[in-house]
C-alpha cells in the first residue's frame, strides 16, 4: 500500500510540473503587455524596456518559468494587482471556505446518490424506480448556476428559509450554525447534478451485481432481500461505487466554482472569478494553481481508497 | 392455467419501451425546431432582441405584447431566446465538432501507432486531466479577451483531452483486430489503412461520446457566458440571460427561469440523442427480450 | 399422478402439476408444463433431461426463486403438506436453506468473492438457528470437514478464489446442508467439474444423504450419475414428464422412445444425448401433440393430434406415449 502511494506520488511530479508550467504559460500568453499595465499607456519604450529587464521578461521562457516556480515553491505568488497584498495571504482563508463547501457537497452527493441508487435498484422495474430515473435524468442536466438562482428564489426570497449569499451573516454571530445556515443552498446546488449521476450509476452497478450467481445462492439460503442488497451486493459493488464517485469529482469542482459565484461564497472559486473580472493576473495564476492542486490531491485520495478496498484488482 | 393477469410491471414495461423509442424522436424534433428558429431568426416576425424599452422593464409574461415577458432592460425575452439560441448552440456544437476532429486524429495516432507516440500524447493529456474541466475553461476564457470566439477556443481546448482518450481506446481496440492485420499484410498503405479501416470502425463510440458531450457543453458554455466571459452585452445568449435575470430575481423570476429552462431542455435533448445513439450502435446490447 | 407408490411414508416434497411460463417477445414460453413428482426421506430422485427441458426451472420454481418479470407459476408444491407456492416471501425465506436447500451448478461463481468461505457456510446457521459468531464458526469448521475440505480450521477464513472448483462445490454443499434440511435439491452439481472430481462429489452427496436421512433430488443430464446414485428417475422433455420409474426398472425396461434413445446412447459409451438427431423444441406456442414426435422414429398421426398423458404401466412406472399401452409393448 505504501509502495503504491510512493509510486503514485512519483508519477504525480511530472504532472504537477506540467500543470504549473501550463498555468505559468497561460498568464504569459495573456494578451496585454504587463509593462503597459504597470506603467500606463503613455510610458516611453525605454521605460518599458528597462522594466522588462528588471522583471526578467526578456529572458527565455523556460528560465522565467524556473524562476517563477522557485518563487511559488517558496510560497511567493507575488502581489495582487488589485489589493497590493501578498497573494499567498489571500489563499488560506479562501481554501478553507472552498474545502467546507466541497466537503459538504461531497457528503451530500455520496449520501443521496448512493441511497437513491440502492433504493431504485432494490425496486428495479417498479413505478418508483421509473419515475425516479426520469427525475434523476433531469437533475443531472441542471446547470449549477441556474439551479443556484432557482433555489435562492424559492428558499431565500419566497420562503425565507436561508440567506441569499455569503458564508456568514453580516450581523456576525458567525458561529457554526450561522455557517451551516449559509452552507445549505450552495452545497445543495453543487451536489445536485453529481448526486443524480451517482444515483443512476450506483443503481446500474447494484443491478449488475444482483444478477450474479452468488446472489442467487444467497437467496437460496433464505437470506432476506434487504440483507442481500445491503450486505452481499453492496460489498461487491463498493469498489465500483467509489470509482463512480471519483469520476464525479470534476463536476463537483465545477459546480462549486459556479456556486461560489452565485452565492458569493468566499472560496477559491469566487476569488478566481473576481480576479478574472479585475484582470488580476497573479491572483488568477495562484487560484488556478491552488484549485488544481486540491483536485489532484483529491483524486489521489480516491485512488488510494480504491486500492485499499480492492487490492487484488479483481471484483465481480 | 390461471388468468394471465396484467402484472403492473408489464404496463410499465410497455411505457418505458415506448419512451425509449419516442424519446430520441422528441429530442431530435425539439433540437430541429430550435435550430430552425435560430437560423431563421433575422426573418422571423419577432421583436429586435436589442431593443431596450424602459417602460417594459421586467414585464410579466403576456404583458405589453411580450409573449414571454421582458428582461431587466425591457427587452423581449422571446426574441432574445431565439437570437440567443444561435450563440448558445454554437458555443456547444462548434467546439465539440472541432475537438472531435482533432481528437480523432490524435487518438488514432496514439491508439494505432502505440508505443512512444501513445506515451507522449497521453502523458501530455494527463496534465490537462489534472484540472477540473470547468476550471480550465474558465481560466482560459478568463485570460483571453471576452467574446464568443474566446468561449469556443476555451471549450475546444478543454474537450480535446477527453475525446482523445475515448478515441485512443477505440482506435487501440480496432488496431488489434485481425482484419487490420489482414489489410496490412495485403500491402495497404498506412494512410489508406487508417482512412478506410481504422477511422470508420473507431469513430462510432467517439461520435456517441461527442453527442453526449454537446449536452454537457451547452451547460458549461452557457456557464462561461453567465460569468461574463462570452458574449458581451447587449448581445443575447442563454447564459448571459440567466445572469441578467439573476439581478431581478425577486420581482421577475421568469427572466432567469426561461433561459435556464432552454439550457436544460437542450442539454436533455442532446443527452437523450446520445443515449439512443449508443444503444443503436452497441451490438452487445444486452437488454432482455422480455420486458 | 404421482410416480411413487409408497404407502408407508408421506412424501417430504410433493409437487403437483407444476407449470411455469415466461413472457417473451416471441410469445409465452412454457418452461414447465404440468410436472408432478414426490420424494420421501432417504430416497434419491434424479430428474433427467437435456438443457432446455425445464428441469432447472422446476427446482427454482419450487423454492419460489423464479424472478423474471412476466413469469407465472401455477400448481402445487407441498412440503410437509404446506403449499410452497402459496406462502409469503418471508415464510419462504424462513424455509430456504433451513428445511429445503438448493445447490446450483456454478462452483466458480456461486461463492461471494468478498467474504471468507467459513462465513458463507455459517450464514444459514446464523440466520435460521440464531447461532452466535463463535458457535457458527465452529459448526462451519465441522461442516467443512464433513464435506472433505482438508485443514478446515485454517481454511475457514480463506477466500473462495483460494480454492479449486471441486473444493468450491464442496463448500457450496456444506452451506446448503448446514441446517440439515429435509430436502436437498442439487442442480447439476457435477457438470462444471472434472470427471475424477465428479465421482467424489456424488459419493459425498450420497453419504451426506445417508447421514442426514433427507430427500435428495438430483438434476442432471448425465445417465452415468443416475446409474450411480438414483433410486428413482424422472425423465423430462420440453417441459413435460415423459417417463418416471425406479432406476433399475428404467434401465432394464425403458418404454418411452426418448428414454430408449438416451439409454442406447449411454450404453454405447456416451452420456446419453448425442446420437438422437435433432434438437428439443423451444416450448413457445407448441402445436398440439407429443413434443417429441419430430425426433421420434416411431411417431404416428395420433402423436401429432394429441399430447399423450402420463399413464401407469406398472406399479411405480409411468409413461407418456401413445405407443405404450398397458403393461407391455
Amino acid at each position: 500500500m505504501l509502495l503504491f502511494l510512493l509510486k503514485r506520488l512519483a508519477a504525480l511530479v511530472p504532472v504537477l510540473l506540467g500543470v504549473s508550467f501550463l498555468v505559468f504559460l497561460m498568464v504569459e500568453l495573456a494578451p496585454g503587455d504587463v509593462t503597459t499595465l504597470l506603467l500606463g499607456p503613455l510610458a516611453s519604450e525605454e521605460a518599458k524596456a528597462t522594466l522588462r529587464k528588471t522583471l526578467g521578461l526578456d529572458q527565455p521562457i523556460l528560465i522565467q518559468y524556473a524562476k517563477w516556480l522557485e518563487h511559488v515553491l517558496g510560497g511567493d505568488f507575488g502581489v495582487s494587482i488589485a489589493t497590493s497584498r501578498r497573494v499567498v495571504d489571500l489563499l488560506a482563508p479562501r481554501l478553507l471556505a472552498t474545502v467546507i463547501l466541497g466537503g459538504a457537497s461531497l457528503a451530500l452527493t455520496i449520501v443521496f446518490g448512493v441511497a437513491v441508487g440502492v433504493i431504485t435498484a432494490a425496486r428495479a422495474g417498479g413505478l418508483v424506480d421509473r419515475v425516479t430515473q426520469s427525475v434523476v435524468l433531469v437533475i443531472g442536466n441542471l446547470p449549477p448556476y441556474w439551479l443556484g438562482l432557482v433555489l435562492v428564489f424559492a428558499f431565500s426570497l419566497q420562503f425565507r428559509w436561508f440567506p441569499t449569499s455569503g458564508m456568514r451573516s453580516v450581523s456576525g454571530n458567525g458561529g457554526v450554525t450561522d455557517v451551516l445556515n449559509h452552507l445549505v443552498l450552495p452545497a445543495v446546488t453543487t451536489a445536485a447534478a453529481p448526486a443524480a449521476v451517482v444515483a443512476a450509476m450506483v443503481r446500474a452497478a447494484i443491478i449488475e451485481v444482483m444478477g450474479l450467481d452468488y446472489i442467487r445462492v444467497a437467496r437460496a439460503k433464505g437470506v432476506p432481500r434487504r440483507t442481500i442488497i445491503l450486505k452481499h451486493a453492496m460489498r461487491n459493488a463498493l469498489p465500483t461505487i467509489v470509482t463512480i464517485i471519483g469520476l464525479q469529482m470534476g463536476y463537483l469542482f465545477g459546480g462549486a466554482l459556479f456556486s461560489e459565484v452565485v452565492f458569493a461564497w468566499p472560496g477559491l472559486g469566487q476569488l478566481l472569478y473576481t480576479s478574472i473580472v479585475g484582470r488580476d493576473l497573479p491572483v488568477i495564476q495562484a487560484s488556478v494553481l491552488a484549485i488544481a492542486l486540491v483536485f489532484v490531491l483529491v483524486n489521489l485520495a480516491i485512488d488510494m481508497l480504491n486500492r485499499a478496498l480492492d487490492p487484488r484488482g479483481q471484483h465481480a | 392455467m390461471p388468468d394471465p393477469v396484467r402484472h403492473p410491471s408489464h404496463l410499465l414495461g410497455y411505457a418505458s419501451k415506448a419512451w425509449r423509442n419516442l424519446g430520441p424522436l422528441v429530442a431530435a424534433a425539439f433540437l430541429a425546431l430550435v435550430v430552425t428558429l435560430a437560423i431563421l431568426a433575422p426573418w422571423l416576425p419577432i421583436a429586435d432582441p436589442l431593443d431596450a424599452d424602459p417602460s417594459k422593464r421586467i414585464a410579466a409574461i403576456g404583458t405589453h405584447d411580450l409573449w414571454l415577458g421582458g428582461d431587466n432592460q425591457g427587452r423581449d425575452i422571446l426574441a432574445r431566446l431565439i437570437w440567443g439560441a444561435r450563440i448558445s448552440l454554437a458555443i456547444a456544437v462548434a467546439p465539440t465538432l472541432v475537438a472531435t476532429l482533432v481528437s480523432l486524429f490524435l487518438g488514432i495516432a496514439a491508439g494505432y501507432h502505440g508505443r512512444w507516440l501513445d506515451h507522449i500524447i497521453m502523458r501530455t493529456l494527463d496534465v490537462f486531466f489534472a484540472f477540473p474541466l470547468v476550471l480550465l475553461a474558465i481560466a482560459i476564457a478568463g485570460i483571453l479577451q471576452p467574446g464568443v470566439l474566446t468561449e469556443i477556443v476555451a471549450i475546444t481546448v478543454v474537450l480535446v483531452p477527453y475525446v482523445t482518450r475515448v478515441a485512443r481506446t477505440s482506435a487501440g481496440q480496432v488496431a488489434s483486430q485481425t482484419y487490420i492485420e489482414a489489410a496490412r499484410a495485403s500491402g495497404a498503405s498506412v494512410g489508406a489503412l487508417l482512412l478506410r479501416y481504422v477511422l470508420p470502425n473507431a469513430a462510432p463510440p467517439v461520435l456517441v461520446y461527442a453527442t453526449t458531450l454537446c449536452g454537457l457543453m451547452i451547460v458549461v458554455g452557457s456557464g462561461l457566458s453567465f460569468l461574463g466571459l462570452g458574449v458581451q452585452p447587449p448581445a443575447a445568449d442563454w447564459g448571459a440571460m440567466v445572469a441578467d435575470g439573476g439581478v431581478v430575481l425577486r420581482k421577475a423570476a421568469h427572466a432567469t427561469l426561461l433561459p435556464g429552462l432552454m439550457i436544460v431542455l437542450a442539454a436533455l435533448a442532446f443527452s437523450t440523442l446520445g443515449e439512443a445513439l449508443r444503444e443503436a450502435l452497441d451490438p452487445r446490447s444486452n437488454r432482455r427480450r422480455s420486458s | 399422478m404421482t410416480a411413487l407408490a409408497s404407502a408407508e411414508e408421506l412424501p417430504l416434497l410433493d409437487v403437483k402439476n407444476l407449470r411455469v411460463s415466461f413472457h417473451t417477445a416471441e410469445g409465452r414460453l412454457r418452461a414447465v408444463d404440468g410436472v408432478s413428482f414426490s420424494v420421501r426421506a432417504g430416497r434419491v430422485l434424479c430428474i433427467v433431461g437435456e438443457s432446455g427441458s425445464g428441469k432447472s426451472v422446476t427446482a427454482q420454481a419450487i423454492l419460489r426463486l423464479v424472478d423474471a418479470a412476466g413469469a407465472q407459476v401455477a400448481g402445487q408444491a407441498l412440503y410437509r403438506g404446506r403449499d410452497l407456492l402459496q406462502l409469503s416471501e418471508t415464510e419462504m425465506e424462513g424455509l430456504r436453506g433451513d428445511r429445503i436447500s438448493l445447490v446450483f451448478q456454478n462452483p466458480m461463481t456461486g461463492l461471494n468473492p468478498a467474504f471468507p468461505v467459513g462465513e458463507q457456510v455459517a450464514e444459514g446457521l446464523r440466520l435460521h438457528q440464531g447461532l452466535g459468531r463463535r458457535a457458527a464458526r465452529a459448526r462451519a469448521i465441522e461442516l467443512l470437514a464433513q464435506v472433505g475440505i482438508p485443514h478446515p480450521e485454517s481454511r475457514c477464513d480463506d477466500y473462495p478464489h483460494q480454492f479449486s472448483g471441486g473444493m468450491r462445490q464442496r463448500i457450496l454443499i456444506a452451506g446448503a446442508i448446514a441446517c440439515e434440511p429435509d430436502v436437498l435439491i442439487a442442480d447439476e452439481p457435477t457438470t462444471a467439474l472434472d470427471v475424477s472430481v465428479q465421482a467424489q462429489i456424488l459419493k459425498l452427496l450420497k453419504s451426506l444423504q445417508q447421514e442426514l436421512e433427507n430427500a435428495l433430488v438430483l438434476i442432471t443430464h448425465d445417465l452415468g450419475v443416475v446409474a450411480a446414485i438414483a433410486d428413482d428417475v424422472m425423465v423430462m422433455y420440453a417441459g413435460r414428464v415423459v417417463e418416471q420409474a425406479p432406476t433399475e426398472i428404467l434401465f432394464d425396461k425403458p418404454l418411452h422412445p426418448y428414454t430408449l434413445g438416451l439409454l442406447s446412447a449411454y450404453n454405447d459409451g456416451g452420456q446419453g444425448f448425442e446420437p438422437i438427431p435433432g434438437q428439443p423444441p423451444v416450448p413457445i406456442d407448441l402445436p398440439p401433440g407429443c413434443a417429441f414426435r419430430d425426433r421420434c422414429s416411431r411417431a404416428t398421426d395420433a402423436c401429432a393430434a394429441e399430447a399423450p398423458a402420463l399413464r401407469a404401466v406398472a406399479t411405480a412406472h409411468v409413461v407418456a406415449c401413445h405407443l405404450v399401452v398397458g403393461a407391455a409393448q
